[in-house]
């Protein structure tokens, strides 16, 4: 059952730079929505021109005012709308356009212009199916639902500014994943003629591209730089003190962290971490920043194949990882040892959670039934048929116990990870590993073929709920690559993502949790962490657990030598929050 | 001679043509596919990225229809992991750079190479041809990525005589050209000496000296024509071997060269860049080596051409 | 009497990583104006070397002219000490007063460079000559040496001749600044039998027209009997036996000399007399044996040739040895002198 959302979400779609006349007098025409598109002869192809609107009779370019809307006809696979056009030379000639060929002022005919708002249906309730009792939604909307029938999206258009959503449950995080780049608004206008001429990736170049965002792009060398100035168009124009921008697209950390040094970067940027080689330096500087990162570095379980089908095996391994001793001398980037799935400083209420049940000293993650505890692993893997024997010249041996194949992509960081996990399972579990790295497309493609035991991989929050970490749990997610599936952890997330009361809700997150980590599909080693360097003089600079810095929280301090004592923490200006406006 | 140069470019279009079908069914069969990502994405999005960029059809009507587009309109098609992008576009933008770069690493390289390798033989056995030598030796053995940090650490980030990195004014130039330009001038040097010490021992450079010319004569005169003839052949395969070595220092300082393209369009299973990169450096190494070889025609008059 | 060019007790060592090379190990020679001295020798025994040393292009290091004169007296002036010579001093009387040729045509004449310009340069430097005279002249000298279509010939490369045409092209170079000694360095070795004869006619025509001194450095006796008057015959680095050709050819006293001469076909032999080659190998100029450094191959060795390099010992005076009237009273006039020790038994048998 449907239920409406408690949030109400006011989204604004900037305004058109012009409103076009003759827009007023389009109307949909409900009840000649049948008969009349018959007549037409549609060509979407790369011609920008209506070849024939009516049998037998081209229409010719030029001005022309909207008289009439007609019924639903498909153009491009979607179904739209046509329209009379009367032209207005006076020449009294008539034709019909349908709704995708209008388009803004640029193209013939230029005065006419059509909201693709006017063609979006309303949902209604009466022709959705009822959802499937089978839990295996992964967004908001339930997939099934989409797939089956478009029309029942709960998304509407109320005014030209205003869009309404709504959702099947509540759904806390729905603000959050909407300041995602999936749901930023995009121009049609802008985008539609590109994917005519069936070029649908090109709008994104520079000469075509437009933005809504308090920056927009003055010049793009591809893959060199970005330069971005103030847009004049934002509300905050005025308030931006920044007011030109370079990105500076260096490929090697070592570069950036020189044009840095030698001055020529102001901030170093959040894309990627420093190299971790540089972390233990670099971190007792005072323009070294670092947060964590809402990512979780994990590795997966192929828990369709001896001996890691065997829960007690993977327990053991996963308690045989001293991640500690892997996030002080291997990552060194501030990243944390990870017990369980999701990040302790996930929001959503989660955070929260943890901080409570941590002051309550009730912290179930924290026990020693869940860290690392290599007496217990060994116990485990006995139980498991493979004796853990102490041998006084090599150690530890698991008797029986075949060699364990340990598969990550190329990569340095991923590789001193590795050879440290190998040597901590030889250690505490006399376990052989065998390390296998491959370039990251044939990994996928191994993964994708199961054709592997162990792989290293990870999850970044798509937004910052618990829910995108469990989302890679479910048995139907693509994401989910360990084989692994139980219906008591999917109905306990079913059960979480609909309760609206927060701390209900991770009360059942982390039941949830719980089960993955006595089933150990995928190992937890550590939360990501994010670094980064920023000059002294960079003021409004603030690590966010998203990584996402807006530079419209910045200022650049030219006498930032000399002490401020009542220097506000904030820009004197406030800012909207991400996501909010 | 006009006549040899276009006979001899003629013969490259085949050999391109070869590289081209290799490259192009290669890149193909290695596993993996250009839209793999980690997350994975629905089946019916990656027909259509499939269908978008012909990977339904078989290889062999896939490999006709870029022949047939690369030969008609000069298109490469559009890069498969720079969805707005067509390679002729990312080669047009970077090959400019990364050849400046090469033929300035070229050009310091002989100006450098040479002259330390003549000195080595005219002075040979001395402590000049040692010095000389181990310096050579010495840039051999230093990789580039070696060379450059410690190029960057000492003149820009110690002296701060120049920038770290980036491709703006000539300034920009003078630490790529020369980290790009040491090793090959290194091994231009010993060629150089090589070259030249066979030729100073040789019969006609002894007519010379009997003949009463001046050392400087007979080295300028006699013996420099034939002994650079070595760094003459070398210089073709060298200058392809420095546009590809210029990955390295393309990267270290950030220069929006073409050898960035070189490693990562396979990588990224971008086969259109891919096979664009590899028609372009084959074309490049060929018309390099068809170049040595016209030098050859002007430097030994023994060489025929028209055969 | 000064001789245009003496050479006094040369020594030329090698110093190399084997040890010490002595390619010439002590040699005395003379030649006049007019006068052909045939060296005669095995590849190896120094006679290169020695002539080399004459012209100071010893490659140095590793070589070096340790000890000895070499007199070269130029138009009839005092004689001047050419190892004392600066290399400026040098570099005036190479391809001037002293001109050489080389055995290898092939491999002699720069391939890189036009025959004009090869011969021009050399009247740039010694004649001050500039563009068109210095074309003349070179196309001049081109005929005199028989060149035929000279002019044409004259901008060829070096590739574009025969063996033959590019030997006269060098002899043309040597000859350009009228040398007064002209030092020919096996120059018929490479070339076939009928070049040969040419190239020895015109050598010897030289001689005769412009009173030039000829070294004439060759392993070949037969080349040595057309043209030489006077014959050094070296082994391992010194001269075994010195004399005027006539006497060497018709008395030779060294073993040595004897082989040499036995071990060649001679066009007035009977058919029936049989080539004897001399036995056993040259001896390393590194490792020379003590004494006599023939000993080893020597089938009349005696004790004393162990012990060592044997004196010089005349057999023949110089006056008695006017090698042909015709001719100028100086030219082939020189002691007969041999360096054996069994010359020495036979004078004290003869005693």
């Amino acid at each position: 059952m449907l239920t409406r959302s408690p949030v109400g979400v006011k989204t604004t779609i900037p305004p058109f730079p012009e409103a076009p006349k003759g827009l007023e007098s389009i109307a949909y025409d409900a009840a000649n929505e049948k008969g009349t598109g018959e007549n037409l002869q549609l060509f979407t192809g790369a011609d920008k021109q209506v070849r024939a609107a009516e049998p037998g009779q081209a229409l010719p370019s030029g001005d022309y005012d909207v008289v009439g809307a007609r019924g639903a006809v498909s153009c491009n696979g979607e179904k739209t709308y046509y329209f009379e056009v009367v032209a207005r030379d006076g020449s009294g000639r008539r034709g019909v356009l349908p709704g995708c060929m209008l388009g803004p002022s640029s193209t013939p005919p230029s005065a006419l212009l059509v909201a693709k708002w006017d063609a979006v249906p309303t949902f209604d309730a009466k022709r959705r199916v009822d959802p499937p009792e089978d839990p295996q939604a992964l967004g908001f909307v339930d997939a099934g639902a989409l797939g089956s029938d478009p029309s029942v999206v709960g998304v509407r258009v109320v005014d030209e500014r205003t869009l309404e959503i709504e959702a099947e449950f509540p759904t806390p995080y729905i603000l959050d994943t909407l300041s995602h780049a999936t749901s930023y608004p995009v121009r049609r206008d802008i985008i539609e003629p590109f994917e005519a001429k069936g070029e649908p990736d090109m709008w994104t170049r520079p000469e075509s591209i437009v933005t809504n965002g308090p920056y927009e792009i003055d010049a793009w060398k591809f893959r060199y730089e970005i330069r971005m100035r103030r847009n004049p168009h934002h509300r905050h124009h005025d308030k931006l003190k920044i007011h030109n921008i370079v990105w500076m697209c260096v490929e090697s950390y070592v570069s950036s962290m020189n044009l840095y040094k030698s001055g020529e970067l102001d901030y170093i940027g959040d894309n990627g971490s420093l190299p971790p080689p540089y972390k233990p330096v670099l971190r007792e500087r005072k323009d070294y920043k670092a947060a964590p990162y809402l990512g979780t570095y994990w590795y997966e379980f192929n828990t369709k194949v001896k001996p890691l089908d065997d829960v007690r095996v993977r327990k053991a391994l996963n308690l045989a990882l001293d991640k500690a001793q892997l996030t002080e001398k291997v990552t060194r980037g501030g990243e944390r040892a990870a017990t369980h799935v999701v990040p302790p400083f996930m929001g959503g209420g989660y955070s929260e959670h943890v901080e409570a049940l941590k002051a309550k000293d009730a912290d179930l993650f924290a026990t020693p039934e869940y860290s690392f505890n290599p007496e217990l692993a060994r116990e485990l893997l006995g139980q498991a048929g493979y004796k853990v024997v102490l041998d006084p010249k090599d150690g530890y041996r698991a008797e029986g116990m075949p060699a364990i194949e340990l598969l990550y992509n190329t990569s340095e960081g991923h590789r001193a990870l590795a050879v440290a996990i190998q040597a901590m399972w030889k250690n505490h579990l006399g376990v052989a590993v065998q390390l296998r790295n491959e370039e990251w497309h044939v990994m996928l493609k191994n993964v994708r073929d199961r054709n592997f035991q162990v792989v290293r991989f990870g999850w970044i929050a798509d937004y910052d709920h618990p829910q995108t970490f469990m989302d890679t749990f479910m048995a139907k997610s693509p994401n989910n690559r360990t084989g692994w599936s139980s219906t008591a952890f999917e109905s306990l997330i079913h059960k979480a993502r609909r309760t609206a009361d927060t701390t209900e809700s991770m009360k059942l997150y982390r039941e949830a949790e719980k089960i993955l980590a006595d089933e150990v599909p995928k190992l937890p080693l550590y939360f990501y962490a994010k670094s980064t360097l920023v000059k002294p003089h960079v003021k409004g600079f603030f690590f966010n657990r998203r990584n996402e810095q807006l530079v419209h929280w910045m200022w650049i301090d030219e006498d930032w030598k000399v002490e401020k004592p009542n220097e506000p923490a904030f820009p004197p200006e406030t800012f909207p929050a991400p996501g909010a406006f | 001679m006009l006549a040899f140069i276009v006979r001899r470019l003629l013969t490259i279009i085949p050999t391109l043509f070869l590289v081209a079908t290799f490259v192009f069914v290669l890149v193909r069969l290695a596993p993996g596919g250009p839209f793999d990502t980690e997350r994975e994405v629905p089946a019916e999005v990656k027909a259509a990225l499939d269908a978008k960029f012909r990977l339904s059809d078989p290889i062999s009507v896939q490999y006709k229809d870029w022949l047939v587009g690369a030969v008609t309109t000069g298109s490469l098609g559009p890069s498969m992991k720079y969805h707005n992008r067509t390679v002729e576009e990312l080669i047009g933008m970077t090959l400019p750079v990364s050849m400046e770069l090469g033929l300035w690493a070229m050009l310091v390289a002989v100006a450098i190479g040479a002259p330390l390798g003549v000195l080595g033989a005219v002075r040979q056995n001395t402590w000049k041809d040692s010095v000389a030598m181990a310096a050579a030796m010495l840039g051999i053995s230093v990789p580039r990525f070696v060379l450059a940090p410690l190029l960057v650490l000492v003149f820009a980030l110690k002296l701060y005589w120049l920038p770290v990195a980036r491709w703006e004014s000539w300034r920009h130039l003078v630490l790529p050209v020369i980290c790009a330009a040491l090793p090959m001038a290194a091994y231009i040097a010993r060629l150089a000496r090589a070259g030249m010490l066979e030729v100073i021992r040789s019969d006609f450079v002894r007519t010379a000296r009997a003949k009463g010319l001046s050392e400087r004569v007979i080295i300028t005169r006699h013996a420099l024509k034939g002994g650079m003839l070595p760094v003459v052949s070398f210089l073709g395969p060298g200058f392809a071997g420095l546009l590809v070595g210029s990955l390295v220092v393309e990267k270290i300082f950030d220069i929006p060269g073409m050898g960035r393209y070189l490693v990562e369009s396979v990588l990224n299973k971008d086969y259109n860049l891919t096979a664009g990169i590899a028609l372009v450096y084959g074309g490049l190494l060929m018309v390099s080596n068809a170049a040595v070889d016209v030098a050859y025609k002007f430097l030994d008059p023994r060489v025929e051409l028209d055969r | 009497m000064t001789h245009l060019l003496e050479v006094k007790g040369l020594k030329t060592h090698f110093f190399t990583e084997e040890g010490v090379v002595r390619a010439v190990d002590g040699v005395s020679y003379h030649v006049s104006r007019g006068e052909v001295l045939g060296i005669v020798g095995e590849s190896g025994s120094g006679k290169s070397v020695s002539s080399l040393s004459t012209m100071r292009l010893i490659p140095e290091p590793p070589g070096r002219i340790v000890a000895g004169e070499i007199l070269f007296s130029s138009k009839g002036g005092p004689p001047k000490d050419l190892v004392r010579a600066s290399e400026r001093e040098m570099q005036s009387i190479r391809g001037d007063r002293i001109a050489m040729i080389f055995q290898d045509p092939m491999t002699s004449l720069n391939p890189y460079l036009r025959i004009s310009r090869q011969l021009t340069e050399v009247l740039e430097l010694h004649k001050n000559m500039k563009g068109s005279e210095a074309r003349a002249r070179g196309i001049e000298m081109l005929t005199s040496v028989g060149i035929p279509d000279p002019s044409r010939r004259f901008d060829d490369y070096p590739h574009q001749l025969s063996g033959g045409m590019r030997q006269r092209v060098m002899i043309a170079m040597a000859l350009l600044c009228d040398p007064e000694l002209l030092i020919a360095d096996e120059p018929t070795t490479a070339l076939d039998v009928t070049i040969q004869a040419q190239i020895l006619e015109l050598i010897a025509e030289r001689r005769d027209l412009s009173k030039v001194g000829v070294v004439l450095i060759t392993h070949d006796l037969g080349v040595v009997a057309r043209l030489a008057d006077r014959v050094a015959v070296m082994y391992a680095g010194r001269i075994v036996e010195q004399g005027p050709a006539q006497r060497i050819f018709e008395d030779p006293r060294h073993p040595y000399t004897v082989g040499l001469a036995r071990s060649i076909p001679r066009l007035d032999d009977d058919r029936s007399r049989r080539l004897v080659p001399i036995q056993g190998m040259p001896p390393s100029l590194s490792k020379l044996p003590s004494g006599c450094p023939f000993r080893p191959r020597c089938k009349n060795a005696l004790p004393a040739c162990a012990e060592s390099f044997p004196a010089e010992r005349v057999v023949a005076r110089g006056d008695e040895t006017r090698a042909d009237a015709s001719r100028d009273p100086a030219i082939g006039v020189g002691d007969h002198v041999v360096f054996c020790h069994e010359e020495d038994k036979d004078k004290v048998q003869a005693s």
